[in-house]
């Protein structure tokens, strides 16, 4: 840095540009803490200028299996009708998906598919029933089952509101998909049964077997995501 | 120097100031490692292209279950422009999957690397809107690299541009000059990838501590035992009926994620932190059947690397080339220990 003192000549303007920059990246970063930060008085305060800056280009989540990692296995099963005649029963998503990853180093992107479709709809249902604005009206939401009621819905905030619609239209299309290419026929209502397989905890580790299984099912929906009696 | 002089500059913020701007401006750092995050970025999206061709159309195309309606919910109207809005049709995916795939070699070349980060950047951008069910974490940091990466010079070595560059200077043509406004973008990028990469890494594992399974030491035990994630169940069984592997993996990959910035700061972090991290991304690639993700991790993770440690680490490895076919010379390039650069 004596150096750059020598240099009595040299011009100015580089360490302009530099500060410059800093400033940017400095502004850049402000936002992208505010943006990763728990919600806090600041974060809140420039809630919509973190968004505008940070969305989409920027847009991160690293809560990675934080703060508790998945632990329990997540299934999807579906069933369809045309003309008011079930087509076949059941039909399994996620096992094809799970065998496709099963001793396979590197598996192909469909897995994801199946797997983030039902996660989203159970992430998206979470943070509805225990948002503030669905608790003040609806105290017992967290009863309510996999496809929430119009009622409760609309008593939601409208960005998870959007978010759980969508969640629920990308379901109801992959079930329509699933029973179509298992039947061959598209399906005008489908049924979606989310089953969710508590494997052992740790005390039990060494119990390789199967743990408690439970079933979940939407009403029969129409592609629009609309109920309907088949 | 002297005593009184170091302490000078310790006790000059002026002196500190203009020493940090001079380092932004005149000198460009890091282009090595930027020239490697490149080729890594480049043969991680050409594979996965790759292997995911048969399924394109299912995941990206007309056959997609998310379907191209519900795409359009979620692109325009959500926020998440994307190529893919301009038609449904099965050819006109294709054509866009194919152009990534072409883009993805180019820049991995490095030819024209600059415009090539653009368009590349552009098309995978536009194939993770088309299906956000089929992204992950990996992707989501590589798209934000990439921006980065358009302010940097990455084609410096290994590239098609630098045989160009290095073709024309053998012909007599001068050097081309280095423009300061491009050397202060460079090096803003460098920091940029850096800040960005602590970002990642600090709120990954401040979310974690706050999760009773991280805290009791649990978690990889979970993780492994889920079904998506149990590529082999013969090795995770293996792995989860010892507690002290559990919980001490468990524990580490908090405490390294924690810890990982300290590797910029300090070389014995450093050579610690940073195969402890790449173990860690190479485990859950092949354990948990991840391996884009997992792949994408390891090569952001080189932005912890100076270009100091590429040299060092090439003439290591030319070294140990050397020393396997000592009884063939000349096969080896001589190459040179690199001098420390003043400022490095």
């Amino acid at each position: 840095m004596s150096q750059s003192r020598q240099k009595a000549g040299s011009p100015v303007w580089p360490r302009i540009a530099a500060a410059g920059a800093m400033c940017v990246l400095a502004l850049h970063f402000g936002f992208t803490f505010l943006h990763v930060a728990p919600a806090n008085p600041v974060s809140q305060q420039f809630a919509s200028a973190t968004g505008l800056w940070m969305s989409p280009f920027f847009d991160q989540n690293w809560e990675l299996f934080a703060p508790d990692p998945v632990s329990r296995d997540t299934g999807l099963l579906v069933r369809g009708t045309a003309d008011g005649k079930e087509l076949g029963g059941f039909v399994d998503l996620s096992t094809a998906m799970l065998e496709r990853k099963l001793h396979n180093l590197v598996p192909d992107n469909l897995h994801y598919t199946v797997s983030s479709a039902s996660h989203n709809l159970l992430s998206a249902r979470q943070d509805l029933i225990r948002s503030d604005a669905v608790l003040a009206e609806f105290p017992e939401a967290a009863d309510s089952g996999l496809f929430l009621d119009k009622d409760l819905l609309d008593a939601g905030p409208e960005a998870l509101r959007t978010a759980y619609k969508r969640t629920v239209d990308a379901v109801v299309q992959l079930a329509i998909d699933g029973v179509r290419s298992e039947s061959g026929v598209t399906p005008d209502a489908v049924q979606v049964r989310v089953v969710t397989h508590e494997f052992p905890r740790w005390s039990e580790r060494a119990d390789a077997g199967v743990g408690e299984v439970a079933y979940s099912d939407t009403p029969w929906l129409t592609a629009t995501g609309q109920e309907v009696t088949p | 120097m002297t005593a009184s002089t170091a302490r000078a500059r310790v006790i000059n913020p002026g002196a500190l100031v203009t020493a940090g701007l001079d380092w932004l401006s005149q000198r460009r750092h890091g282009t090595r490692v930027f020239s490697l995050v490149r080729i890594g970025y480049g043969v991680t999206t050409v594979f996965m292209l790759l292997i995911n061709l048969p399924v394109r159309q299912q995941i990206w195309g007309a056959t997609a279950a998310y379907t191209w309606d519900l795409f359009m919910q979620t692109s325009i109207a959500g926020g998440q422009p994307s190529l893919y809005v301009l038609s449904a049709n099965a050819l006109y995916a294709d054509i866009l999957y194919f152009a990534l795939l072409a883009a993805a070699v180019l820049f991995t070349l490095g030819w024209h690397t600059r415009t090539m980060t653009v368009v590349f950047f552009v098309l995978l951008w536009s194939l993770h809107a088309r299906n956000p069910l089929a992204t992950n974490g990996g992707d989501n940091l590589a798209r934000i690299i990439l921006i980065y990466m358009v302010f940097a010079q990455a084609g410096a070595h290994w590239s098609l541009d630098s045989l160009r560059a290095r073709r024309r200077l053998a012909t007599g043509s001068p050097r081309r000059r280095e423009r300061v406004i491009g050397t202060v973008a460079h090096n803003s990028a460098l920091l940029a990838c850096i800040a960005q990469v602590c970002v990642l890494y600090i709120t990954s594992s401040l979310f974690k501590v706050q999760g009773e399974m991280w805290q009791n030491g649990t978690a990889l035990y979970y993780i492994l035992r889920t079904a998506d994630y149990n590529t082999w169940p013969e090795v995770t069984t293996f792995i989860y009926q010892w507690p002290i592997v559990v919980v001490g993996a468990t524990y580490a990959a908090v405490f390294v994620q924690l810890c990982l910035p300290l590797a910029l700061v300090n070389p014995w972090a450093k050579a610690i932190l940073l195969p402890l991290v790449l173990s860690m991304h190479i485990a859950i690639g092949v354990l948990m059947g991840l391996p884009f993700f997992s792949l994408f991790m390891v090569v952001t993770d080189l932005f912890f690397l100076t270009d100091r440690d590429v040299r060092l680490a090439r003439v290591y490895v030319a070294g140990f080339l050397a020393k396997l076919w000592a009884s063939r010379p000349g096969l080896v390039p001589g190459v040179v220990a690199p001098a420390r650069v003043a400022g490095e």
